[in-house]
């Protein structure tokens, strides 16, 4: 406890995540993760897109990944919001759409 | 309101019909239904989306596509809760994914075949090692994820966690009761399940 913190900082209590082992030794069972690599295709693009343009920003509104996850699930590009993670959407989404002392049925 | 959608960390699902009841008995309330594990299960709630105005349908890459390490996920709903978090991710941050991300994210939603073929093996994986855990005498719930939750009568949970990490294999273990008594084990590739068995059977 710091006398810096803010009262939000005071409240919070963190979850606290599986732990991460950097030993090729222990077989990881704790966090959920996917076993087998991503495509190779996704190893490919990145390795791409770092000897292209890293000098330049990323695109802010992100059109492409929006336009195949609307195509995966014959939506729209409007109805898809992409974020650093399902963590960062819940987080945004609780201060989009949550207030405090309003009652569920 | 907010629900996981298969059930962290039961692995339970619920089906379309219970989802839309719930939509239907909170018209004024949005529900979020966060679909971390769906693609281990059955239909996702992103059907929905047209005919429910109140639905926002939350997904990530780290999971069935295998990207962790990259921190993407992605939120479906009509454009007006869209619009909402933008308004929200724009006043912290413009480039909340990098370049490099935006790129394997692409290509991961691209490659349907590799998605199917793992997730596939993972599933097959998960039903082998349900069985295998209830001949062993534990009772596991009915996981439609890429996880297991299980309890055994005779051996303590707590004690089965602290036994398997010193032989190895790191699984995950809650202390808040009421599931202080229940492991959560990651299904891992076939050959990973069957030393997770054969070390298990040197401790129950």
């Amino acid at each position: 406890m710091s006398k810096f913190w803010s009262e939000a900082a005071k409240r919070c209590e963190p979850y606290v995540p599986g732990e991460q082992i950097d030993d090729s030794d222990i077989i990881k069972l704790n966090t959920n993760e996917n076993p087998y690599p991503p495509s190779p295709n996704v190893i490919r693009e990145i390795k791409e897109e770092a000897d292209r343009k890293l000098n330049l920003y990323p695109s802010p509104t992100v059109d492409r990944l929006k336009n195949e996850i609307a195509s995966l699930y014959q939506l729209s590009p409007s109805n898809i919001f992409v974020g650093n993670g399902s963590d960062e959407i819940l987080a945004f989404a609780f201060m989009a759409f949550f207030d405090k002392n309003k009652k569920i049925r | 309101m907010i629900f996981p959608n298969p059930n962290a960390p039961t692995s339970i699902y619920l089906e379309l019909d219970s989802v839309k009841e719930i939509l239907d008995n909170n018209p004024d309330q949005i529900v979020i239904v966060d679909e971390a594990y769906i693609d281990f299960a059955d239909a996702s709630a992103v059907s929905l989306i047209d005919s429910y105005e109140n639905l926002l349908v939350i997904q990530t890459m780290s999971k069935s596509r295998s990207l962790a390490g990259l921190r993407v996920g992605f939120a479906m709903g009509q454009p007006d809760l869209i619009e909402g978090l933008v308004r929200i991710k724009d006043s912290f941050n413009s480039y909340t994914l990098d370049r490099l991300a935006i790129a394997g994210a692409e290509a991961a939603i691209k490659d349907t075949a590799y998605f199917k073929a793992t997730t596939g093996k993972i599933v097959k994986t998960r039903e082998w090692t349900i069985t295998e855990m209830r001949k062993r005498g534990f009772t596991v719930l009915p996981s439609k994820a890429n996880f297991i939750f299980a309890t055994h009568p005779d051996n303590e949970a707590g004690n089965l966690y602290s036994a398997l990490r010193e032989n190895g294999i790191l699984i995950r273990h809650f202390s808040k009761k009421p599931i202080d008594n229940y492991i959560r084990v990651t299904i891992g590739t076939d050959e990973q399940m069957h030393t997770f068995f054969h070390v298990l059977d040197t401790l129950i």
